[in-house]
């Protein structure tokens, strides 16, 4: 099958974390340029807030907003713009680190071989399910097991990394098998994937332990109002 | 703080809020004289009792503790409070290791989790202090004669 169709076929949360360019590479999206989005988000808040007032207020107020404003512009453009992304690029054979501001200063360092490079699927340890893609010291988030085994299986088949399951066999590490090119890279078909568990266990703590422990409160009410009564009485 | 306790190679129990006790005894100052004294007909008063009464009931009743029987193969985590009010009973042969993590949110509160073979992750101890947590699952995973690792999935 095509790299367009396997790509087609994986699930949101992956095409999310990996996009092609308009050469056809494929990309990972860094942790670098989230954070950067994250803050320039912020600031982009902050600042529309302050356009707005500058354009309301009148006099001393508007002339603090304005500057404001000016102040917080070139910051919403810094970060806004920033894009550095993990490039797979099968011809070199190379992980390039991509970096670029608003479409300009473009820099692509070359970084591993890709034979070199491992994505692992590691569990979402702190939640009871969702698993992650780790790769080059970065972690994307990308839904269920199945979902980043096929992320995980997709750049393994079209790039040659190395695919590695540490869910399944936790915590040791199980090694993927690319899928042939003839074949679709459907969940089902990728992976011997686990079964659904036979017996989902709850932790103690999410069976209504806080509605559990005031069971008692109602009785000691009424024990209160008993008390209450024969102390009137006594009185 | 937990206390590991092992009665012999094949039971051992770690058990939670052993001085839990301790909070009780400012609490029955108010609670035990309202009983002989009888308590005034304000409603305020009658719930702030009940609640005091209630608390008391917990600090002094509440049973907390993660219990390991290697004959019959179970690692049962159990809370109780002369009534039972949560369990938790899974198999050692399900049991696959188990580890500490945190939440990106939280820098240095850890969690306890327990990793099953099937994939699934049940939550032991929450919110605890890295050297504390660690403690504990070293000590369960020991002497359950499984893997413990720290499994931090956040940057």
């Amino acid at each position: 099958m095509s790299i367009k169709t396997d790509y087609l076929s994986l699930s949101k949360g992956a095409r999310w974390h990996l996009k092609p360019d308009t050469r056809g590479r494929y990309y990972l999206i860094s942790s670098r340029q989230v954070k950067w989005i994250i803050v320039g988000a912020i600031t982009l808040l902050v600042f529309s807030s302050s356009l707005l007032m500058a354009i309301l207020l009148s006099g001393r107020e508007q002339v603090f907003y304005a500057i404001t404003t000016v102040i917080l512009l070139p910051f919403v453009v810094l970060a806004l713009g920033m894009r550095n992304h993990l490039m797979f690029d099968p011809h070199q054979g190379l992980l390039l680190h991509s970096t670029r501001w608003w479409g300009l200063f473009k820099r692509e360092s070359p970084g591993q071989a890709l034979e070199q490079v491992s994505v692992t699927v590691a569990p979402i340890a702190e939640l009871s399910e969702g698993c992650q893609l780790e790769m080059s010291g970065q972690r994307f988030t990308i839904g269920t097991f199945e979902q980043t085994c096929q992320l995980a299986l997709f750049l393994c088949t079209h790039f040659g990394v190395r695919a590695v399951d540490r869910v399944t066999a936790w915590p040791e590490e199980k090694q993927l098998d690319a899928v042939p090119s003839d074949r679709c890279l459907a969940p089902a078909e990728g992976v011997s994937l686990r079964e659904t568990p036979a017996t989902p266990y709850r932790t103690v703590w999410e069976q209504h332990v806080m509605l559990k422990l005031a069971l008692p409160f109602p009785l000691f009410v009424v024990l209160g109002a008993v008390l209450m009564l024969t102390g009137n009485q006594g009185g | 703080m937990g206390h590991w306790t092992s009665t012999s190679p094949t039971r051992g129990r770690l058990r939670f809020g052993r001085r839990a006790w301790m909070w009780s005894v400012p609490l029955l100052l108010f609670v035990i004289p309202a009983v002989f004294l009888g308590l005034s007909d304000e409603l305020p008063v009658i719930l702030g009792w009940a609640f005091a009464a209630t608390l008391s009931w917990h600090a002094i009743c509440v049973r907390h503790c993660i219990e390991i029987d290697r004959n019959t193969g179970r690692l049962t985590h159990s809370l109780s409070s002369l009534y039972p009010i949560a369990r938790l009973d899974v198999p050692l042969d399900e049991i696959s290791g188990f580890c500490i993590t945190k939440t990106a949110f939280e820098r240095h509160r850890y969690s306890l989790m327990l990793m099953m073979s099937d994939g699934q992750r049940v939550c032991l101890f929450r919110k605890g202090r890295k050297t504390r947590v660690e403690k504990y699952g070293k000590q369960l995973a020991e002497f359950c004669q499984r893997p413990f690792r720290e499994e931090i999935s956040t940057s």
